[in-house]
């Protein structure tokens, strides 16, 4: 026995109703299969960071930026990030966003440091400050609330800085080899040797300093114009700090330390000399590939504006294409030559 | 089923007014793609210093690849070919030729994709790279260059070289192009390997 008309209207009507619930849900709500979990994090910037933007861990994109609300009392920023439920955090986990710059588009990356590395949160926040990450003070808590790196200054002002720092850097290594000089050559005292020694100290720390920032603006993966400075940074930052070190001892040691370290300042001068040289190539380097893609961009930007004249001044141009001619004289080698 | 019968008359009609447009178009254009490839001769004994030749830069019909040619009596008109084409757009090409115009005068010469540190860096940018159609035709080639050594401007001056066609053929052309690069590059690495003064020649 069939049912009868009305209640047949009525099975249609709730198929209808829960079909279109069904639509409802799949459209409206963003996660509706629980794919993905919430987890929040602070920054302190988020230029270019919006609801969308890919977050990766070691490569692979495990979710996206869900939101971004601004915190007034703190003026950091609270986002929401949608992360595969397959994904784990460890113990030790941070999130960094890469460099503001105009070449690359933002990302967001979740670092997770193994507990074999970091078994403790001092631990941890050492190997946070060993890859350059200074946390951003955490506007929530719990274990969904990741801490966020600070984010380094846009690649194109940071690179500016660091042109200006590294001259005036190689200034004052330049005044201080020519005042060591000087005082090699005329015996020196010691008052004039802690001086000298004490702006060696400054002088390489600010090299150091400088290589350090440079490093976090350039890394690969974070915003890098193809100029990996992370060798440099080990070498010039290495060499600095056993530099410093160097002065140290001979600000302690300053009675007769013209007479017994002439050979030692000799070193000092040869090295400081050659760790500002370095930062300078480094940044010629640098500068180069930024000039070269700025002259792309200017190219580009000619042909483009050349296509909207042309098409402004003839709008069929772009279907009637151009009435080229070849040169006079020319003779297309039809026969080929034995 | 008339309804049927006229839509199918419609799309008779619209296929061949399309095969008809297209035979009145005509034959396609059939290019041909000039290549250039300098060799340099070995000058010698090699400098020490080490050479970065940024990307030469170029602005209007120089920068592209399309063959460019002016009529001397025309001079200020620059025209493109139809069919003839280089196989990298000139500024490569210079590019390519400083580089290993250079090596044959200084011991490490990179290009703009090394962006490795040097003792010298060369800018370039080109400011002619074209035909000029006289009786007999030749091809024309001049770019300005500044030499920075050690971070400072050490040298700014024009180079340029013409060379005649060997005949009537795109592969004489060419070869004209090779003549007249190999002339401007060498005489520019030989200016920068012995310091010579920058030359301005007033027919570049």
């Amino acid at each position: 026995m069939s049912p009868d008309t009305q209640t047949q209207v009525r099975w249609g009507v709730a198929a209808c109703v829960v079909a279109m619930l069904a639509v409802a849900v799949i459209a409206f709500v963003p996660d509706p299969l629980f794919r993905y979990r919430t987890v929040t994090t602070t920054l302190d910037n988020v230029a270019g960071i919006d609801a969308g933007t890919p977050v990766s861990f070691r490569g692979a994109v495990v979710g996206e930026v869900r939101s971004v609300a601004l915190d007034p009392a703190s003026r950091t920023f609270r986002v929401g990030l949608n992360v595969r439920r397959d994904w784990r955090p460890s113990a030790c986990t941070y999130v960094s966003a890469a460099a503001a710059n105009p070449f690359t588009p933002p990302t967001i990356d979740l670092v997770a440091i193994e507990p074999s590395l970091a078994a403790n949160p001092a631990q941890c926040l050492a190997a946070m400050d060993a890859q350059d990450c200074s946390p951003v003070p955490r506007l929530d808590s719990g274990p969904a609330a990741i801490p966020g790196c600070r984010r380094s200054p846009d690649l194109i002002t940071s690179a500016a800085v660091a042109v200006r720092e590294a001259a005036n850097v190689a200034r004052s290594a330049n005044q201080m080899a020519q005042r060591l000089q000087t005082m090699m050559g005329s015996g020196g005292d010691g008052a004039n040797m802690a001086q000298v020694a004490d702006s060696a100290t400054k002088t390489l720390a600010a090299l150091n300093s400088l290589s350090d920032r440079l490093d976090r603006s350039f890394r690969p993966g974070q915003g890098d114009l193809a100029v990996s400075l992370g060798n440099v940074r080990q070498i010039t930052g290495k060499l600095a700090r056993v530099n410093v070190r160097q002065v140290d001892t001979i600000l302690q040691n300053t009675n007769g330390v013209v007479v017994d370290n002439r050979a030692n300042l000799a070193i000092l001068i040869d090295q400081a000399a050659r760790s500002s040289s370095r930062a300078n190539q480094m940044l010629e380097g640098a500068s180069a590939s930024m000039v070269e893609a700025t002259a792309n961009l200017k190219r580009m930007t000619a042909n483009l504006d050349a296509l909207s004249e042309r098409l402004a001044a003839d709008p069929t141009f772009a279907i009637r294409g151009q009435n080229y001619k070849d040169p006079p004289g020319l003779k297309p080698n039809l026969e080929p030559k034995p | 089923m008339k309804s049927n019968l006229a839509t199918l008359g419609a799309l008779a009609i619209v296929v061949m007014l399309g095969i008809g447009g297209c035979g009145v178009m005509g034959k396609a254009d059939a290019p041909i793609t000039l290549r250039i490839a300098p060799v340099f001769p070995a000058a010698g004994k090699l400098d020490s210093r080490s050479v970065a030749v940024a990307a030469v830069d170029a602005v209007g019909e120089a920068a592209k690849s399309r063959y460019a040619y002016v009529d001397p009596a025309r001079p200020g008109e620059i025209n493109q070919a139809k069919s003839l084409f280089w196989e990298q757009p000139p500024p490569h090409v210079v590019e390519r030729a400083l580089v290993t115009g250079l090596r044959t005068r200084f011991a490490s010469v990179t290009g703009p994709e090394v962006a490795a540190p040097a003792n010298i860096r060369v800018l370039a940018m080109l400011d002619r790279f074209e035909e000029l159609s006289a009786e007999p035709g030749q091809a024309v080639i001049a770019f300005e260059a500044t030499v920075i050594d050690h971070g400072k401007v050490a040298r700014t001056g024009k180079w340029c070289a013409s060379a005649p066609f060997a005949g009537p053929g795109p592969s004489d052309r060419a070869r004209a192009f090779e003549v007249a690069l190999i002339a401007a590059v060498t005489a520019f690495a030989q200016d920068l390997a012995t310091g010579a003064p920058a030359r301005s020649d007033g027919s570049c």
